[in-house]
């Protein structure tokens, strides 16, 4: 079955509708948002849904919001309020100049010859990664990896999750590059019509490989293929990178870290999906696991970047995180998403604690030739 | 260009509703809103929190003091006294009059009031203005008896408990709590949780007579008292209408229209008749009254709208905890699927193999694929249905809980 996305946004209006309705006003969807700064209440929300007369604060806090979950986790009433944040996102009358970097030429149909040159250079720079950028015709095979814009990723997680793929003897296709983009960030900065465009798009290309099993190491992604799988009943099954890995687990020698390394869940896969599992059993083969949250669904955000809206939020967010991996006793975090990685990345360079994405971890505790270096981790490993 | 004048009596869920969608349609019309009640549209439900002061002002309004004017909505403060259906005319309280073109009674519902003897200074909780009063006389030692354990009874009851009070009783006249949304067995394990609480419940009790702050109760207990609430349900409230046809509330159609001509009815003060039943029900629940203003809305401006029959959705906070009742869970007949612990009470009902009703207490995991799932076939399922991580939206085939994934 074909889907061009469309029905999400009546979808979208239905449960924003019914929201509007059944909202009792507890205000916990706010209490716990780890963006809201403002302390903005659900009033000034709908209000604006309602009305369509925005207000500074509003705006600003829109913009912010990363679309972690947490509101609707914590509704009493069964309000989904991120999926509120999102029509509001659509409904905001100018795109805020921020969110343009975070975009910028994912999945953008409109920019094609830009892309084209873009990927000439994009190439070049992704080393062995490169022939697999924006692939004018993708091999079918059984097993595809399904990186999209992160193939470009500093965690070099890419690189790290083929290695492991050549290493079990695995035959395999790779799908990369700005334009096979999940549509994520374009829903996430409010347009609704580019995210339909990519989910659509992405369908085309997945169908291209005609794969059993696509894997991608990105939250968004992945439940843009969950997404996917359920709207158009498709044969393939989507895994986390985690889950794909744990199925060889046994055909390869694990050599553990000698420090204990703290987990964190994305709002995506744990929070949303409800799998906390597979990046807990992965990382208890790498290292000795340390909980940071009583409850997986606790877990601090890892604020997105906070789509480059607001650099100050997410150093509070940071320091929260780096302060409970050093109070539980951890020498490290694990990641099992490139966004989480790369949200990460700099405070705790700064902090010199080893922030490793799963896969470059997996892949250095299997060598067999070098002992594990944790050192290394912040740096994304060695491709 | 529209110079319809619309009218509604009443500031709460139902009148905003109405109002909000008339807008939609028509964005000229004059839209009057008389409020009695002196303050903006507000959440009821979350009055114990505002007592408790987990809430502020800002955060139990539900909409912000600019949303009136942005709307383009005329609030005019007062009591109704009367409505002149023939003269389309409305009388205030300072003999005002307002003409109307399509009138909406919105007026929602008081709180009853039991005589006792000898009880004066008793109080009510319904209202901002009730929860202020509340608010005014408890202090952390404050002893309280509520009357009635329904649910109002039980949130007030949650909302002190949560402040650290524990000089609480509930005095109810059945021998559980939590009707009509709970069944015996769900109210007792309810019970459980409030007496480990250290609540006191007077169970198939009530209050006969009051002498010296020291409620005096038909079994013979006795409970002093330095605050006494009366939660003992509610009555619909609406102004004298000449040939207004009323049962116990204003009576309305699939449109929300009364049976006077331009005369609509929506929330609190209506009941709408229900055939499965043959009998009239009234409206008592937040997304009920949503609903009946939208519909309300809607018909006021011509544009055809009627109440769909969509199985029953109520969830909020019982006592402290997280509920939700969805469908005919507590009708008699079919299989009922249990699981309970300490913290969690899920019952389904599956009728003729298909799925008819929940109640969800504690871990509602699931809850609004379940709504979708009713008259869905179930019962090759058996027992699993009560997990918590019951593939719900696997079987509607919407995901529903997050429809994105």
């Amino acid at each position: 079955m074909k889907w061009d996305g469309s029905e999400y946004e009546a979808s979208l209006k239905r449960i924003v509708d019914f929201g509007l309705d059944n909202c009792i006003g507890s205000n916990d969807c706010m209490r716990v948002c780890p963006v809201n700064r403002l302390k903005v209440n659900q009033n000034e929300l709908d209000s604006v849904l309602v009305s369509g007369v925005w207000t500074d604060r509003v705006k600003t806090f829109v913009t912010e919001c990363v679309q972690c979950g947490d509101c609707t986790l914590a509704c009493p009433a069964g309000v989904q309020r991120d999926h509120m944040m999102l029509m509001l996102k659509a409904m905001l009358p100018s795109i805020p100049k921020q969110w343009r970097n975070y975009y910028m030429l994912k999945g953008r149909q409109d920019q094609d010859l830009i892309i084209t040159l873009y990927d000439v250079v994009a190439r070049l720079l992704a080393g062995r990664l490169g022939k697999y950028v924006d692939k004018a015709k993708l091999e079918q095979k059984p097993l595809l990896f399904y990186f999209g814009c992160y193939v470009f990723s500093p965690s070099k997680a890419p690189g790290a999750t083929l290695q492991l793929a050549d290493r079990l003897g695995l035959d395999y296709e790779v799908l990369a590059g700005v334009r096979s983009c999940c549509g994520w960030p374009q829903y996430l900065t409010g347009r609704m019509g580019y995210g339909q465009q990519m989910i659509s798009h992405l369908q085309e290309l997945i169908e291209e490989a005609n794969p059993e099993t696509v894997v991608t190491g990105c939250a968004e992604c992945y439940a843009a293929l969950v997404r996917l799988k359920k709207k158009t009943g498709a044969s393939w099954r989507p895994l986390t990178t985690p889950e794909w890995l744990l199925q060889h687990a046994d055909t390869l020698t694990w050599r553990k870290f000698d420090t204990p390394i703290a987990i964190h869940d994305s709002c995506h896969v744990t929070k949303k999906l409800g799998k906390p599992d597979p990046a807990r059993q992965l990382l208890a083969r790498i290292a000795d696991v340390v909980e940071i949250a009583d409850d997986p669904n606790a877990c601090v955000c890892c604020g997105y970047y906070n789509v480059h809206a607001n650099h100050e939020l997410n150093e509070q967010l940071h320091h929260d995180k780096l302060e409970v991996v050093r109070e539980r006793g951890a020498e490290g975090m694990a990641v099992e998403c490139v966004t989480c990685w790369e949200s990460f990345k700099e405070p705790f360079k700064k902090a010199d604690v080893p922030l490793w994405e799963l896969m470059v971890a997996a892949e250095l505790a299997t060598r067999a030739e070098v002992a594990a270096r944790p050192e290394h981790a912040t740096r994304g490993g060695a491709l | 260009m529209s110079d319809t004048r619309y009218v509604i009596i009443g500031n709460g869920v139902a009148g905003i509703s109405a109002a909000q969608e008339i807008r939609k349609v028509d964005p000229d019309g004059v839209v009057s809103i008389i409020a009695d009640e002196p303050d903006p549209y507000y959440y009821r439900a979350s009055l114990s929190e505002w007592i408790s002061e987990a809430s502020t002002d800002e955060m139990i309004r539900a909409r912000t003091p600019a949303f009136y004017d942005d709307m383009g909505f005329e609030t005019i403060p007062g009591s109704v006294t009367g409505v002149d259906p023939e003269a389309k005319g409305v009388s205030l309280d300072d003999e005002r009059q307002i003409r109307y073109d399509k009138l909406l009674i919105a007026t929602g519902a008081s709180p009853n009031r039991i005589p006792i003897e000898g009880l004066t200074g008793d109080l009510a909780y319904r209202t901002w203005h009730d929860a202020r009063d509340i608010k005014a006389h408890i202090s952390p030692t404050s002893r309280v008896l509520v009357l009635g354990g329904g649910v109002l009874g039980l949130e007030l009851a949650g909302g002190l408990v949560e402040i650290g009070m524990h000089d609480i009783a509930i005095v109810q006249l059945l021998d559980f709590v939590g009707p009509p949304l709970l069944d015996q067995p769900a109210g007792e394990w309810l019970q459980q949780r409030i007496a480990a609480d250290g609540v006191t419940l007077f169970l198939g009790d009530t209050v006969e007579r009051v002498e010296d702050s020291v409620a005096h109760l038909r079994s013979g207990a006795e409970w002093p008292f330095d605050i006494f609430v009366q939660s003992v349900g509610v009555r619909a409230r609406y102004p004298a209408i000449p040939d207004l046809e009323v049962g116990r509330s204003i009576r309305i159609n699939a449109h929300c229209a009364t049976n006077l001509p331009d005369v609509y009815a929506a929330g609190d003060c209506t009941e709408t008749y229900k055939p499965a039943l043959g009998r009239w029900m009234g409206t008592r629940i937040w997304l009920d009254c949503a609903r009946q203003g939208k519909v309300a809305g809607c018909s006021m401006t011509g544009v055809d709208a009627s109440l769909a029959e969509f199985p029953f959705f109520n969830a909020s906070i019982i006592y402290n905890l997280n509920y939700a009742y969805i469908g005919d869970p507590n009708v008699e007949g079919g299989e009922v699927h249990l699981q309970t612990s300490e913290t969690a009470y899920r019952k389904f009902r599956v009728d003729d193999g298909v799925l008819a009703g929940a109640v969800l207490m504690g871990d509602r995991r699931g809850m609004m694929a379940i709504h979708k799932a009713i008259g869905q076939p179930v019962a090759a399922y058996g027992d699993a249905i009560v997990q918590a991580d019951f593939a719900w939206n696997d079987l509607t085939g919407q995901d529903w809980d997050y429809l994105f994934y």
